[in-house]
Order: structure tokens, then sequence, then C-alpha cells
């Protein structure tokens, strides 16, 4: 098997990994968070409150990104990697980013810290690589096909 | 729109796809598709076996129907 399959492979079991750990998050992040914040915010049950219904929906939005990545994942190790399967992938993963991003900014409102400004910029920044990605995909299957075609 | 004639110049050596196939080395698959004007572009060195195998020149095989294609036109 080429690297680039091995790496994919690798890649797709993490992900794969990391996606079951992320239900587990949104299973149990009241309590992830009432265990791992520091006292002088868990004191305060509306800050736990307003973590909760912000980020459950960006945890479930991940698991989208998460998702979408496995299958990219999936067909690179098969060799299809330039299908337009994964040109949607790409564009629903730039919308779960930007998504996340703005369910951020609304904590920023009530709680405004460094890291979740930070984590708000970087997941903006993302969802546009990934829009810009999922562009060039449209373009790569188009050679592809043409390629394909050229007898 | 260039037309191939792939078919008319099988049709007069009495030939048919899979003999054309082994002859040029190229599957029946992309003869298939050369065929039936669903190919994007022909390599100089396909158009070679296709006329060798056929013995005949290109133009017996490509015909430009006057009309430009969708891409050509953009």
């Amino acid at each position: 098997m080429a690297q680039l399959e091995k790496m994919s492979l690798f890649l797709k079991y993490c992900l794969q990994v990391t996606f079951i750990f992320g239900v587990f998050i949104i299973i149990f992040l009241r309590d992830i968070l009432t265990f791992s914040l520091p006292y002088q915010l868990t004191s305060s049950p509306e800050y736990i409150d307003i973590c909760v219904k912000i980020l459950t929906p960006c945890a479930f939005l991940d698991l989208i990104i998460l998702w979408e990545l496995i299958s990219i994942m999936k067909t690179i190790t098969i060799r299809t990697s330039f299908v337009e399967k994964n040109v949607c992938s790409f564009r629903n993963i730039a919308l779960c980013c930007i998504g996340t991003a703005i369910l951020l900014s609304i904590k920023l409102f009530f709680y405004s810290t460094v890291f979740t400004l930070a984590l708000t910029y970087i997941l903006l920044i993302a969802g546009l690589s990934a829009l810009v990605f999922s562009q060039l995909f449209k373009k790569a299957v188009d050679y592809k096909t043409e390629n394909d075609l050229t007898i | 729109m260039i037309v191939v004639n792939l078919d008319v110049m099988m049709a007069r050596r009495k030939m048919s796809l899979n003999e054309l196939s082994s002859k040029t080395g190229i599957s029946s698959t992309n003869l298939s598709i050369l065929k039936n004007n669903k190919a994007k572009a022909v390599r100089f060195s396909t158009l070679e076996q296709i006329c060798k195998a056929l013995n005949c020149q290109p133009g017996d095989i490509l015909e430009f129907d006057g009309v430009l294609s969708k891409e050509e036109s953009e």
C-alpha cells in the first residue's frame, strides 16, 4: 500500500476514535464542564447552563466534521480521492466550522475568554480553508474526468 | 463539434470493436467511448494506432460539423 493510503488509513482510525470520544463528550458534557472548569466559573450554575446550551450544538457540528473527514479518508484509502462526494464533504466541513465559530462568538457575549476568541478565529479560518479546498477538489474532479475521457 | 466516424470506418473495413481493440491495444471500453462521441480528447498515439489498424487517414475518422461545442463557446 502506498504511503498516502497508509497515512490516510491511520488518520481514519484516529478520527474514528475521536468520533467515539466526541459522542461520550456530548453525553457527559455537563459533568465534564463541572469537573474541568475552574471553581470560579463552576460556582455559577448559569455559566454551566449557557456553556452546555452553546457547546452541545457545537459538539454536534464537530461530530459532522469528523464524520465527513472519515468519509474523505475512506475515499483516499481506496484511491478514489477526486470524486464529487469529497467536494460536498469539504463544503459541509466549511459550513460546520463557520457554524461552530458563530455559536462560540455568541458565547463571547456572555463570557468572553481569550481561549474562546482564539478558537472562534481558528474555526473561521478553518471554515474558509475548507471552502477553498472544496473548490480545489471541484477543479481536480473536472481535470480527472477530462483525463479519464482522453483516449 | 468534432464528430468521430469510427463506426463508419469499422463498417467499411468490416472490423468489429473487439478486433480493433486487439489490433490497436486500446480497450473496448475506450474505443466505445470514442465511437459514441463521449471522449473529451484523443492522443496522437491513439489516433496513429487506429489509423494504422483501419488503414485510413485521421480525416476519415474525425469530422468537424460546423457547430462549436458548449465548452468552446463558453
